[in-house]
């Protein structure tokens, strides 16, 4: 059949159908290419927010739980301990909400289940770090106590035992036992007394 | 004397600025001085010999100095722990974070890049493909347009080449076109029409010429008519005057009959007017 055979409104049919049926192709590529951006926007989105999570559900409360962790360590005191506590509990929390976020991602499934047996580490090593405060701090006591018993008995030895003998002596002008309560009195004050004084120095 | 060891004595540093591994120069000191210390009782206990008094209470700081030393050596060995436990807090610390960051680093910005590249690539594909579609939709449009608007327009012209023609009189022309569309239909049709319109013409021509002759005949007719119609009106003429004399006679007659009448009631009457009298 040739074209001059096909009727007119044949023609404009075909003619207005290609066109149609171009428009419908662009239409499509662009349907399809909108969809495929809107996925991708959408993948983007998810795994920004799997990022701003991490960041400030983790990360941020690891940060603070470090801090927290130094102070705690700088002075010992209940405040600090109970602030950590507090910034663990931030970064069980976080790491709950990311884990649910994560759920069927398997390679972060694996980092979060390390962060939290870290964490639990990490608990566990503030919990040792705790008692061990404590027995440094009731050693650091004892330490004290012996400390000032030693001196205490040293002093107490000088005055009610030394100082009234030595008195005695020069009272009696014997040489003899002024120059040993002498000796005595001043190695224990140069050799012992002195020293004692410069350990507790030493110690601090 | 006194005052001043109390002083000293009293004057305690926090117990975390005291460790072994970072003050290892303080402990080597509270060493030498431990020995000291322990040189300088052994020095006075010896001096002490026969003082029963005194060498009890040399006994007693030695006790106390033992107690110290062995406190020392504990509290050391704490601050040690201690350490190892801050050490490996901080350790902890920087491996939550390392592992964080690794998985930022290995996985979630690679993913993140990856969709934010595979939007860019879609994006741009998109464009390219949308280009090309809408170029191609160009040109295919012209063309088709093209195309038909020829196949339509140039069949149209020859049409109205062949109306004008047939307007101004020429019937002879012939639409030659070979095509069964709309416009086949109509080229044949006008062909057709102009084929009617040229017998028609001749028809009227020789009807015409029909015509004119029996006009001929008719005025002939007509002038042998008109004739005749003259020669009756003097006849007519002569009948008028002729009946206008017979009405005359008859007018003439008439009054003589009335007079005959006249008469002829006056007799009567003398007739009667004699019977009565008789």
């Amino acid at each position: 059949m040739r074209c001059k055979d096909i009727k007119i409104g044949k023609k404009l049919s075909i003619g207005f159908g290609f066109v149609l049926l171009l428009m419908l192709l662009m239409g499509l590529v662009g349907y399809q290419a909108l969809s495929r951006v809107s996925a991708n926007m959408d993948l983007y989105a998810e795994w920004g927010e799997i990022d701003m999570v991490m960041n400030e559900g983790v990360i941020q409360n690891v940060m603070k739980l470090e801090t927290s962790a130094v102070a705690y360590v700088y002075d010992g005191s209940e405040t600090n301990w109970n602030q950590l506590q507090i910034s663990i509990a931030g970064c069980e929390s976080g790491l709950v909400e990311w884990n649910q976020l994560i759920s069927d991602r398997e390679e972060l499934v694996k980092v979060a289940s390390d962060v939290g047996a870290l964490l639990q580490d990490y608990k566990t090593y503030a919990g040792q770090f705790q008692s061990n405060h404590k027995l440094r701090k009731d050693l650091l006591n004892r330490w004290d106590t012996s400390a000032k018993n030693s001196l205490a008995t040293l002093l107490n030895t000088m005055e009610n035992v030394i100082d009234p003998v030595k008195e005695k002596a020069e009272t009696s002008q014997l040489l003899t036992d002024m120059v040993k309560w002498g000796e005595i009195d001043m190695v224990m004050n140069e050799g012992v007394i002195q020293n004692i004084i410069l350990l507790q120095m030493a110690r601090s | 004397m006194k005052e001043s060891s109390r002083i000293l004595f009293y004057f305690k540093w926090p117990a975390h600025d005291y460790s072994a591994k970072s003050n290892q120069g303080q402990w080597d000191l509270f060493q030498s001085q431990l020995n000291a210390a322990q040189e300088g009782l052994n020095e006075w206990t010896q001096l002490l010999q026969g003082e029963n008094l005194m060498l009890q209470a040399a006994t007693t700081i030695q006790n106390e100095l033992d107690e110290f030393k062995s406190l020392g050596d504990q509290y050391n060995q704490s601050v040690v722990a201690g350490m190892a436990l801050e050490n490996k807090l901080i350790e902890s610390t920087g491996s939550l974070i390392a592992a964080l960051e690794k998985a930022m680093e290995d996985v979630i910005d690679p993913a993140k890049t990856s969709a934010m590249e595979a939007v860019a690539s879609v994006r741009q594909n998109a464009v390219i493909v949308l280009f090309i579609c809408a170029l191609v939709a160009l040109i295919c449009g012209a063309l088709i347009s093209t195309v038909i608007s020829r196949g339509i327009c140039g069949s149209l012209r020859i049409g109205v080449d062949f109306s004008k023609a047939v307007a101004k009189g020429d019937l002879t022309q012939k639409i030659d076109l070979d095509q069964k569309d709309e416009i086949g239909d109509l080229a044949n049709a006008l062909n057709e029409m102009a084929s009617n319109l040229n017998e028609i013409i001749q028809n009227i021509q020789e009807s015409a010429s029909q015509v004119a002759s029996s006009s001929e005949e008719l005025s002939s007719s007509s002038q042998n008519l008109a004739n005749a119609a003259t020669e009756q009106a003097a006849s007519l003429e002569e009948t008028s005057a002729s009946i206008e004399q017979l009405s005359s006679s008859v007018e003439q007659n008439s009054s003589n009959s009335s007079r005959a009448n006249e008469v002829t009631l006056k007799a009567n009457k003398e007739v009667e007017i004699g019977g009565k009298q008789l």
